[in-house]
């Protein structure tokens, strides 16, 4: 039984259908690269993993569990969804940090929410049970409640800092947790975009073309901290022009063209060894791209 | 989708507009007077006419003829600022129940209201500065000034058609007071204003350079006007003008108003 | 010496309704532009297209006419009485400003890239937390210059209640035109310069309390 399970995965918009039924497993731990032309279907593979977009059929399996069913879910609910979407990290093109938050807020803001959500269920628990005791206990009940609520409150907000701090380190930014975003390079724009989709722990991590908006001499730095994840076990799904980047660190590699998987396999297979004709033709290209 | 609802809106818009002009009329003062009511007699701030003392009560000519013909009728009277443009819209909609201000009578106002008949002669005269006074002696005159103000949709504007002035010499203004700050500053170089007003504005403070000159426009006459579903009130007000026009009320007030 | 004071005392009594119009149109115009711009931006087809339509009649009639019409319309049209004028007037002004506004808050948050909300989506945030927390103060700082554009002109726009006589500034200073004193009439600009000037320095301060980040 494998970590994630796609099948069938199918999307139109209009009269495009951009997925023509998407199917794949990834283990847990594993790098898995997506790679193709544009307009082959890749970042709507990706935003459909992470319920930006919702397929229109299809299942996604987790862990042996049904996450998503496209015939049940068609009509989740917004808090449905949001659950869902939990478990999927995802790293933007585009970066898309909070222009008006420092680095560490921006980490912790999305934490700082969930554990809110938390702790006022936790206070509506408390006083259901504070109505359900008998009248001379209340009192001594609800000092006790108020001591663990407050316990809980303060070691959240440190919890949650340390994670930041912890995952800041990782990418190597410690020293801008105070800069706002503007204030960095976009190498490091990404590297913090990175550690903030971590801090939600997700289960798996998903790239979008993470170096593309970056200038060439950006990419090595971002590229190393995905890497550096890698030796940690993260699960990670990664769109990606760099072809050496694929083949170094993924452990699987998937060519998508015209919305389907044209080949797939371990990196020596599908680039040492295209079955494809497609393959083989767009490997050409970004090869003599690289050399033009 | 748009287009349509664009369409529907329009169309009540329009509907709005339509019931506005012919709705109007509902609203009468009621006569004979049982319930106290309060006649909303309409004004502007126009010396000698109308205009307010010290103290902020309403004073002059008409003010006080005004008081005088409905109290004899046993109406009280509130006096309501307005908006000469839209005096005729004041009385349909009932913000006011009579326009006693100064109204010279047109056509165009005889179409549209009831109006009693004239109490009192006016005439349109030319406002100059001083330095400039002797250039106009007759209407034709007027056509020497390089602009002439007046406001626009009064009676000196009817009196200046039928001049034929060319298109650009004319300037309509807002209010005839502004036609005197037009002449003062030399934007234009001649008004065309009441007898009335030009009386009691020239020679007085910021406006002691200017002058009025009569250059033999046509009398003119003022009357009080109402909405046409009150024309039994309007009689008796006419009545009542009748006879204060024989038993001296009005030469009275016309030397208490230096008129 | 004694008139000048008098006038200054009669003009500020005029100001202070002006300043009325002004505030009472901020209160209620700036919250009801923001509920205009939702309308204009939802989904629902019908209701955004009457939302449009609406803010194309206002903003394409002049304050002046939906004044009158605010004032006079009830009374013409169904016969009922009249409100208080200044109430009139304020109502006009509310009504019209809301759809300026609604204009530019739609022109801000539209310009918010959608990145931003796939982000706050992505971190499991809900509609209103990536409203509120990541969106609205990237709005605010985009439409803070063409806001105190806007509301600069209102305060001048206010002018325009003398049309149902409404006792503002330059309608007090209007009427000692017809007295034969002219100078008033100019003097209301100190009031207005000074009020716009109050307004400038504060929009100044909030836009420098925002740049401490760019968007």
């Amino acid at each position: 039984m494998a970590f994630l399970e796609i099948e069938n995965y199918t999307k139109r918009f209009g009269n495009t259908e951009v997925l023509k039924g998407i199917s794949f497993t990834l283990e847990k731990g594993e790098v898995l690269a997506i790679i193709g032309s544009s307009g082959g279907g890749k970042t709507t593979l990706l935003r459909c993993l992470n319920f930006l977009e919702m397929p229109d059929t299809g299942v996604l399996r987790l862990n042996g569990e049904t996450l998503f069913d496209a015939e049940q879910d068609r009509r989740a609910s917004d808090a449905d969804i949001r659950e869902k979407r939990l478990h999927f990290g995802l790293v933007f093109q585009q970066f898309n940090l909070f222009p008006q938050y420092t680095v560490l807020r921006n980490i912790t803001l999305a934490q700082t929410l969930l554990a809110k959500a938390d702790y006022r269920a936790k206070c509506a628990e408390c006083r259901a049970q504070l109505r359900a005791a008998p009248k001379d206990k209340r009192a001594a009940l609800r000092a006790e409640q108020k001591r663990v609520l407050a316990q809980i409150r303060d070691g959240q907000k440190q919890r949650i800092e340390e994670n930041a701090l912890r995952l800041l380190e990782r990418v190597g930014l410690t020293e801008k947790k105070n800069a706002y975003p503007f204030e960095l390079s976009g190498g490091q724009q990404q590297r913090v975009a990175i550690a903030r989709a971590l801090a939600l722990s997700p289960d798996i991590l998903c790239f979008d073309e993470p170096t593309s908006a970056l200038d060439p001499e950006l990419t090595g730095e971002v590229l190393k901290v995905i890497k550096g994840l890698k030796s940690s076990d993260s699960t990670m799904i990664v769109v990606t022009h760099e072809m050496e980047f694929a083949k170094n660190v993924a452990d699987h590699v998937i060519f998508m063209a015209d919305g389907v998987i044209e080949e797939e396999g371990t990196p020596a297979e599908v680039f040492e060894n295209p079955k494809s004709e497609k393959t083989a033709a767009f490997l050409r290209k970004s090869t003599e791209d690289l050399f033009d | 989708m748009k287009k349509i609802l664009a369409v529907i809106c329009s169309l009540a818009l329009l509907a709005a507009t339509v019931t506005m002009l012919t709705a109007c009329g509902d609203k009468t003062i009621p006569y004979p007077n049982e319930d106290g009511y309060v006649v909303k007699v309409g004004v502007t701030l126009y010396e000698p006419m109308d205009y307010k003392d010290a103290d902020g009560k309403w004073i002059g000519f008409d003010a006080e003829l005004a008081e005088k013909a409905f109290g004899e009728l046993g109406y009280d009277v509130e006096f309501v600022e307005i908006v000469w443009e839209t005096k005729v819209m004041s009385l349909d909609s009932g913000e006011i129940d009579c326009i006693w201000n100064g109204m010279t009578v047109t056509a165009e106002l005889q179409e549209a209201i009831e109006l009693t008949d004239p109490y009192l002669v006016n005439q349109q005269v030319v406002v100059a500065r001083k330095a400039d006074a002797e250039k106009y002696v007759t209407t034709a005159d007027i056509a020497k000034a390089s602009s002439v103000a007046f406001e626009g949709g009064s009676a000196a504007q009817s009196v200046l058609e039928g001049l034929s002035l060319e298109e650009g010499k004319q300037v309509s203004c807002d209010k005839q007071i502004d036609t005197f700050l037009e002449v003062k500053t030399g934007s234009s170089d001649i008004a065309v204003v009441d007898k009335t007003l030009a009386q009691s504005v020239c020679g007085q403070g910021d406006y002691a350079d200017l002058t009025f000159i009569d250059v033999g426009f046509a009398q003119e006459e003022f009357a009080v006007g109402f909405r046409k579903s009150d024309a039994e009130v309007c009689g008796k007000i006419n009545e009542l003008l009748a006879k204060y026009a024989t038993d001296g009320t009005i030469d009275a007030l016309k030397t208490k108003y230096d008129i | 010496m004694n008139f000048f004071f008098e006038v200054t005392l009669n003009l500020l009594s005029g100001f202070g309704v002006t300043l009325l119009i002004f505030a009472a149109t901020l209160v209620f115009a700036l919250p009801l532009g923001l509920v205009l711009s939702f309308g204009s931006m939802s989904s629902f087809k019908p209701l955004k297209a009457v939302v449009k339509v609406f803010v194309w009649i206002i903003r394409g009639t002049p304050l002046m006419l939906q004044i009158l019409v605010v004032y006079y319309g009830p009374a013409l049209i169904f016969g009922w009485g009249f409100l208080e004028r200044v109430v009139a007037v304020i109502v006009a002004f509310v009504i019209n400003y809301a759809c300026y506004f609604s204009e530019i808050y739609r022109g801000g948050i539209q310009s918010i890239s959608k990145g931003q909300y796939e982000a706050g989506q992505v971190l499991g945030m809900t509609r209103s937390q990536i409203f509120f927390r990541v969106v609205l103060l990237q709005v605010i700082k985009r439409i803070v210059p063409p806001m105190s554009n806007e509301i600069i002109t209102l305060v001048k726009d206010t002018s325009l209640a003398r049309i149902i006589v409404v006792e503002e500034i330059l309608k007090v200073a209007y009427d000692y035109t017809i007295k034969g004193t002219i100078w008033p009439l100019f003097y209301t600009a100190v009031y207005y310069l000074i009020f716009v000037g109050i307004l400038t320095l504060l929009f100044g301060y909030i836009e420098k309390k925002l740049n401490y980040f760019r968007v």
